[in-house]
């Protein structure tokens, strides 16, 4: 831990990452109560006003609304379900890759060709079908179904980090002991393995957040009024020509989580599998 | 079997399946890691167990543990057979059966403090009703161990990478010391480490086998290493066992021509005696392990081979003074 610290402070990058992550989980706690606007307000005075008009830091759109407030207020569903989905896919994850890996022999092999099968469907497709079976979009479904589409992807990672310690000597030395499949697994492996599975969840952390917001620009997504960042991108495409702003903010908002979080990845793999 | 025997093996056979195709695994073969062994371990005695590389001694401490499950054979423990132990005798007599790795890099789990390494086994049986200490009895008999093997008691809370090499083999012989085991089955113990620390820790197990009353069956390849610590030495060829004598008699009067060979491979330390020594220099290779053999298993590379050796597998036999050799040159 005071390694990891001690690398933060020669990585500025990995700074820049932290600071952006924490700004937008404290614009998601705190934010809709500093807001001069609700995310549902319609300020029929100043429809698609510019930033900075009427008190509107960010502008308006077609119907008025903040887009501040409801960027916002946006956040705090997408970092909902990214958060979720990333412990969920990799908890599950860990449990079916090291299951597979540990076991070995025909467990293994049915356990890789159901992943090679789900693999082979793109996660997007994958997971608007589950949504199709699910029903409407909450956050509930939507965290259920992007972790099963990645659970394929953080059960490789897991499987293969275990591989490689599973033949190791002091695995051995704990079944001579005694220790039992279970205890072997999680309390001799698993802490050995954490540098890559976390470099994992990160990495699903990113990914979420994209799948949430290309499901809602493809309208699958959370559904009105809860204001979804992907959502809101192609809600304002029609006034794109005389308010790109409204276009703008919700994609930049997209972009500057996913690119934080993707340098706090690159920094833990770094930092937790080239080093050690 | 005698009263004092502690562990007999007998007939142990382990054959590694090799297997071919895609979707349908056939077995085109087996790597015969061992291929019938027999020996007998007493009380408070430490039997060498030498070969070179790839002649399955490792395989047989495994099979003994059970790490592996062996193919055929008995591996008889206080008469116990483990091979076809239920999980539960299994477990009580691996209380009694402890290991010692090759590698101390690798055999400590490098996310666990030296404290919790030596502590696991009596956690675990703890844990499992088997072992009746209390958490402070456990830290203690820690504390303890770690100074009967040459530890500071305060580096408990060390993680492995901050030891050497040597100290690391100290944590896992603690460890394996930690149940009060009867037998430790040492695999090559000292192999990766210095000359300077090898000894160390050949001393350290003198030691703690006089001390504990604890039996050995000590894997090398050094023969000189095989020579300071064993009462007998067994050598092993291609998964067979070829000789087993008393350390000095195998020293003196090798029988086998293997061992023959082996023992004129020893370096003296006195360059006149050096140079005059006659070293039996054996031709070929070994061959490969996944062939039933029908003959001696020394067959091809044997300098006294007889043409009864091609068609016949020798058995080992006793000539005296339990020096006991599968050779055909002696009747």
């Amino acid at each position: 831990m005071r390694r990891i610290l001690h690398d933060l402070k020669s990585n500025p990058l990995a700074i820049a990452g932290f600071a952006v992550l924490f700004l937008w989980i404290f614009l998601a706690l705190a934010g809709p109560s500093l807001m001069n606007f609700t995310y549902t307000e319609m300020d029929t005075q100043n429809q698609i006003a510019p930033p900075g008009t009427g008190g509107h830091l960010l502008g308006t759109d077609a119907l008025g609304r903040d887009l501040l407030a409801r960027i916002v207020t946006g956040s705090r569903s997408i970092l909902t379900v990214a958060l979720f989905t990333s412990f969920f896919s990799t908890a599950a994850g860990i449990i079916i890759g090291f299951s597979a890996g540990y076991f070995g022999g025909l467990v293994d092999k049915i356990f890789l060709r159901i992943l090679d099968v789900l693999m082979s469907i793109p996660a997007l497709v994958l997971a608007m079908v589950i949504l199709g079976v699910l029903g409407d979009s909450t956050i509930m479904s939507l965290t259920l179904m992007i972790s099963i589409a990645y659970i394929p992807a953080t059960a490789r990672v897991a499987r293969g980090t275990l591989l490689t310690h599973k033949g190791r000597e002091y695995v051995d030395a704990a079944r001579i002991m005694g220790e039992n499949n279970f205890s072997i697994m999680f309390r001799q492996i698993l802490p050995n393995t954490l540098g890559p599975i976390i470099v994992e969840a990160t990495a699903r952390f990113a990914y979420s957040i994209m799948m949430v917001a290309s499901l809602g620009f493809l309208g699958v997504g959370l559904q009105p009024p809860t204001p979804d960042w992907g959502m809101m991108v192609i809600e304002n495409k029609q006034i794109i020509s005389v308010a790109p702003w409204s276009v703008l903010y919700p994609a930049l908002a997209i972009a500057s989580l996913v690119i934080a979080i993707s340098l706090i990845s690159d920094f833990f793999s770094k930092v937790l599998i080239h080093e050690s | 079997m005698a009263e004092k025997t502690l562990l007999q093996v007998k007939d142990l056979k382990m054959h590694f399946p090799i297997e071919e195709g895609i979707v349908i695994k056939k077995q085109v073969g087996a790597i015969r890691a061992i291929d019938g062994i027999d020996f007998q371990i007493e009380k408070g005695e430490t039997l060498g167990l030498v070969g070179e590389s790839g002649c399955g001694k490792s395989t047989t401490a495994r099979c003994i543990a059970q790490l592996h499950k062996p193919t055929g054979g008995e591996v008889l423990y206080n008469g116990v057979d483990l091979c076809n132990a239920t999980e539960n005798d299994l477990l009580q007599a691996r209380k009694g059966i402890q290991m010692v790795f090759q590698d101390p890099y690798a055999s400590l789990n490098p996310r666990m403090t030296a404290g919790n390494i030596i502590a696991e086994p009596m956690t675990i049986y703890r844990q499992r009703r088997m072992l009746n200490m209390s958490k402070k009895e456990i830290t203690e008999r820690v504390e303890d161990l770690m100074e009967k093997v040459g530890l500071n008691r305060h580096f408990k809370n060390r993680y492995p990478h901050e030891f050497s090499g040597g100290q690391r083999q100290r944590i896992g012989v603690a460890r394996a010391l930690a149940l009060n085991p009867k037998l430790i089955l040492a695999d090559e113990p000292v192999s990766a480490l210095d000359v300077s620390i090898q000894s160390q820790i050949l001393n350290l197990l003198a030691d703690l086998q006089k001390e504990f009353d604890l039996t050995f069956l000590f894997i090398a390849h050094d023969l000189a290493v095989i020579q300071h610590i064993s009462t007998r030495v067994a050598v092993m060829y291609l998964g067979k066992i070829v000789e087993i004598a008393k350390s000095e008699d195998l020293y003196k009067k090798p029988m086998h021509p293997y061992t023959e060979a082996l023992m004129s491979a020893v370096p003296i330390p006195d360059p006149d005696v050096e140079r005059n020594r006659k070293r039996i220099i054996l031709t070929g290779d070994v061959p490969s392990p996944d062939q039933e053999r029908h003959g001696c298993y020394f067959y091809d590379r044997c300098p006294k081979r007889l043409d009864m050796c091609k068609n016949s597998i020798p058995q080992l036999k006793d000539h005296g003074d339990k020096h006991q050799v599968a050779c055909h040159l002696y009747k």
